[in-house]
């Protein structure tokens, strides 16, 4: 019920609030893992919010992070050791 | 002749590496009780900040280089917003190399709002006083916060972009807010400024390489912009070497990096705070160009946010506890990189202890 109410609330104020529960997860959890080279259990706590996501997919091999969480979802990738990471969705 | 060619490039290069020298603190004449003091509550878990590493460099020695928490002492830690006065640091080279002037507009790189009623120019956005609206709340306040939305959904792609398109609400030069659009608006202008192929290696040509900082990384926005404001990481002892830069008064090493005059710029009072008017004066923390200050208001006694550190003292101070501070008249360079996602570091505390035990 409370989603539905958030749900109706960002639609009827035009917030794009919802899009920050993943893209901050995804973004911050990606440098965490890719420049800061923190172990995953460290940067699932660092990406922890208020609103939890709803699921991730960690993909070490091509270095990319993706989250779900209040119906949106983003994906953050490395792009290289200067420019460390990036929201790409 | 080849070999002895070879041994003078191997010892020159060698002489032109930088080197820490370490001595103890009891070395340096502090007070063992209270320096004992000051690490247990620097360190300690038990007050709920969480800090991951220490690098303290006093008159000529690093008298204390520990990491925490797993943390390796090279190892890259998001700085970030002490990125802002990296960024600072970028702006006075550009204008060294005649290549922006403090006085060059937004407007001249960016469109503003179209009831902007005034346009800002580099020394505004400096002082953080281009008086463009702006939120800067994190997760105290995130339906209104205007930096989530910059880093996170609106602004993400081009964050300059973004920032310039906020309505005014002030005259440039008279009100302070703190706003990280506005560094990214600094570095928006730097990159239109320098062109895209020299502006993506300026921090490491004109900074990073000079100060032989070999960890940075540097993040961008979609548009190719650094992101000036918060995304800049690197270990604690490459940070140590940006203070050294800012403690020589722009040398490293001897050489010339940043004009004296900018280092002093930097930490000289922004405009907006002869201009106004505070209505609680206690701790308010003063800004200068990308730096804060420990300054008191004009005219004003005891206003200053750090009671223990002298007046002269300036710091960089990112999320999450990060900080690097600087005071000259102690030759005292202060490196704390944290993760306080639960309870902050208290920097009264921190900076009254380590006072007390210093000579």
């Amino acid at each position: 019920m409370k989603y539905i109410t958030l749900l109706l609330l960002f639609s009827l104020t035009g917030c794009k609030f919802p899009k920050v529960v993943s893209a901050f997860y995804a973004k911050e959890v990606c440098s965490c893992l890719f420049v800061e080279k923190q172990t995953e259990t460290y940067c699932h706590e660092y990406g922890k919010q208020i609103i939890p996501i709803w699921t991730k997919e960690i993909d070490l091999k091509n270095r990319k992070v993706k989250a779900w969480g209040l119906w949106e979802s983003t994906e953050a990738s490395f792009i290289s050791s200067r420019s460390g990471c990036q929201i790409v969705k | 002749m080849k070999t002895l060619l070879l041994f003078f490039i191997i010892f020159q290069a060698h002489a032109a590496s930088h080197k820490w020298s370490y001595k103890g603190p009891t070395e340096k004449g502090i007070n063992p009780q209270k320096w004992q003091s000051f690490l247990k509550y620097a360190e300690s878990k038990d007050s709920g900040h969480s800090t991951n590493a220490l690098f303290i460099y006093l008159d000529g020695h690093v008298i204390k280089h520990s990491t925490y928490n797993g943390f390796k002492k090279n190892q890259p830690h998001r700085q970030w917003s002490i990125s802002k006065s990296f960024t600072s640091a970028l702006v006075g080279i550009a204008i060294q190399k005649n290549i922006i002037t403090l006085e060059t507009p937004v407007s001249k790189f960016y469109s503003l709002d179209k009831n902007t009623k005034y346009v800002p120019n580099l020394k505004d956005l400096l002082g953080m006083s281009s008086g463009l609206d702006w939120n800067e709340g994190y997760e105290g306040s995130p339906l209104k916060s205007n930096v989530i939305a910059m880093l996170y959904t609106q602004g993400f792609k081009d964050m300059a972009t973004y920032t310039a398109n906020r309505p005014s609400k002030y005259i440039p030069g008279e009100h302070f807010y703190y706003s990280s659009g506005e560094t990214n608006l600094i570095m928006g202008m730097l990159k239109k400024s320098l062109g895209i192929h020299d502006y993506a290696s300026f921090p490491w040509t004109a900074l990073f390489d000079p100060l032989e900082i070999k960890t940075a990384t540097w993040e961008k926005d979609k548009s190719g912009t650094f992101v000036g404001s918060s995304y800049l990481y690197m270990s604690p002892e490459d940070l140590a070497k940006f203070g050294l830069l800012y403690l020589n008064k722009g040398k490293f090493q001897g050489k010339k990096i940043l004009d004296k005059k900018w280092v002093e710029f930097s930490y000289t009072l922004a405009p907006p705070f002869y201009k106004m008017k505070f209505k609680n004066k206690e701790k308010v923390e003063t800004y200068g160009a990308q730096w804060w200050l420990n300054l008191d208001l004009p005219n004003e006694n005891n206003t200053r946010p750090y009671p223990g550190l002298p007046t002269d003292a300036y710091l960089a101070l990112g999320h999450h506890g990060q900080l690097l501070a600087i005071v000259p008249s102690k030759k005292l360079i202060i490196v704390r990189n944290g993760a306080d996602t639960d309870k902050k570091l208290d920097k009264v505390k921190f900076f009254k202890l380590l006072m007390e035990a210093l000579p």
